[in-house]
């Protein structure tokens, strides 16, 4: 777990500190682990909204904006932006494959009980209980929602989906009253 | 024993809000619905007040922040990190607001009204995190060539921003009001489920 933090920690400072200057050794650095550790992570940058956006800003933005001083097959463009636009393409993508390496290498059941164990105790605590709680309130969720639909018509829309609200939460929090307290005998038992 | 208390209560808001972006904003954005955001943080504000009813402790609402930007971050849908730093933001804002001013009504409406105003700019705040500052260059350049080319670039934009402003305050502070209304709602509710659990017929 530790080494993931300290993975990404170092990741995310490389994305900070890319530069025209450094991104020979930056970027090898930075991307050299996802290729050896998890290449699945890359996959996060096949998407097409975000692939029109980076080509965008780097083909397009130079030849909008800024002093066009070099041409490149009689187009001219600006060679300023040409950096700055490589450059966060750099640190976007550092950034995203670092986080989407992070959070397929980590199982959230290890992260609840490592952040328990450090200074974040009491939200290591509810995310361990929020994960416990989780499959039970889907299921509540999906049962609420029938209900609801079910019970569509008979008073106004408004207040239908406030009364239903108002039940689904109350539920919830008795529901997570009693796992706790069961938890709680438990632990008193062992 | 109250401690065990708080930390279930952030537990379950945490989780109700983070099953609220997982299921409803995926959806939103799968019917590309517009105004998503906005709908998504009048939802987070509603949570976030009746959240705060049970779970007084200063810090309650980032960690419920925490647990929902969590399950949204491990989700089926995989990680989108906007939504996500959206989920977090918001989190920390509301506890600012709260941690201020208390709960109470005003402070209600102004939580709903900081956090869709805060939708609004947090296109820009996450691309400023993702991108660099050059990002914010590039736009005003962009802006003022599309102006200069469509020759816009006197138009008086302050009526419209008045006008979106208008709209992000009215609706900001129905969603707090409805928060702190659900709070109180599913307070007497609970004293009063637990009371016929206890009462034997």
């Amino acid at each position: 777990m530790l080494k993931h933090v300290a993975l990404l920690f170092l990741q995310l400072t490389l994305a900070l500190i890319v530069s025209v200057d450094n991104q020979g050794w930056v970027l090898p650095l930075a991307l050299g682990p996802v290729l050896v550790l998890d290449r699945g992570a890359f996959r996060v940058l096949v998407r097409g909204r975000l692939l029109l956006f980076l080509a965008l800003m780097v083909g397009g933005v130079p030849l909008v904006v800024g002093t066009r001083s070099a041409d490149v097959l009689g187009v001219p463009y600006s060679p300023e932006y040409v950096d700055a636009s490589l450059l966060m393409l750099y640190r976007s993508l550092i950034m995203l494959v670092a986080l989407r390496l992070f959070t397929r290498r980590i199982r959230l059941d290890e992260l609840a009980t490592s952040l328990q164990r450090t200074r974040f105790r009491q939200f290591g605590d509810a995310f361990a209980l929020s994960l416990e709680l989780l499959p039970q309130l889907r299921a509540t969720s999906r049962n609420a929602w029938r209900a609801y639909r079910r019970g569509r018509g008979s008073s106004g829309l408004i207040a239908h989906t406030r009364d239903w609200t108002v039940d689904f939460v109350t539920n919830m929090l008795l529901y997570a009253e009693r796992y706790s307290g069961e938890k709680v005998q438990g632990e008193a038992h062992e | 024993m109250e401690a065990r208390r708080q930390t279930h209560y952030v537990a379950v808001f945490g989780t109700l809000w983070g099953l609220m972006e997982v299921t409803l904003g995926t959806a939103l954005k799968g019917l590309r619905i517009p105004f998503t955001g906005l709908v998504m943080a009048a939802c987070a504000t509603v949570v976030i007040l009746a959240g705060r009813r049970f779970a007084r402790r200063r810090g309650s609402v980032v960690m419920m922040g925490g647990v929902a930007a969590l399950i949204k971050v491990f989700s089926l849908g995989g990680f989108v990190i906007g939504p996500v730093w959206a989920i977090v933001f918001e989190g920390l804002l509301a506890e600012i607001v709260l941690t201020t001013f208390g709960l109470n009504r005003l402070s209600s409406m102004l939580t709903g009204v900081v956090l869709l105003g805060y939708t609004t700019v947090h296109p820009f705040v996450a691309q400023g995190v993702l991108y660099g500052s050059d990002i914010y260059t590039i736009y005003l350049e962009m802006l003022r060539k599309f102006a200069a080319v469509l020759h816009i670039a006197d138009v008086d934009l302050v009526p419209v921003a008045g006008v979106y402003l208008a709209c992000i305050a009215i609706a900001g502070s129905a969603a707090g009001l409805a928060g702190l209304r659900l709070g109180h709602d599913v307070d007497r509710n609970l004293r009063r489920k637990r009371l016929g659990e206890r009462t034997p017929c």
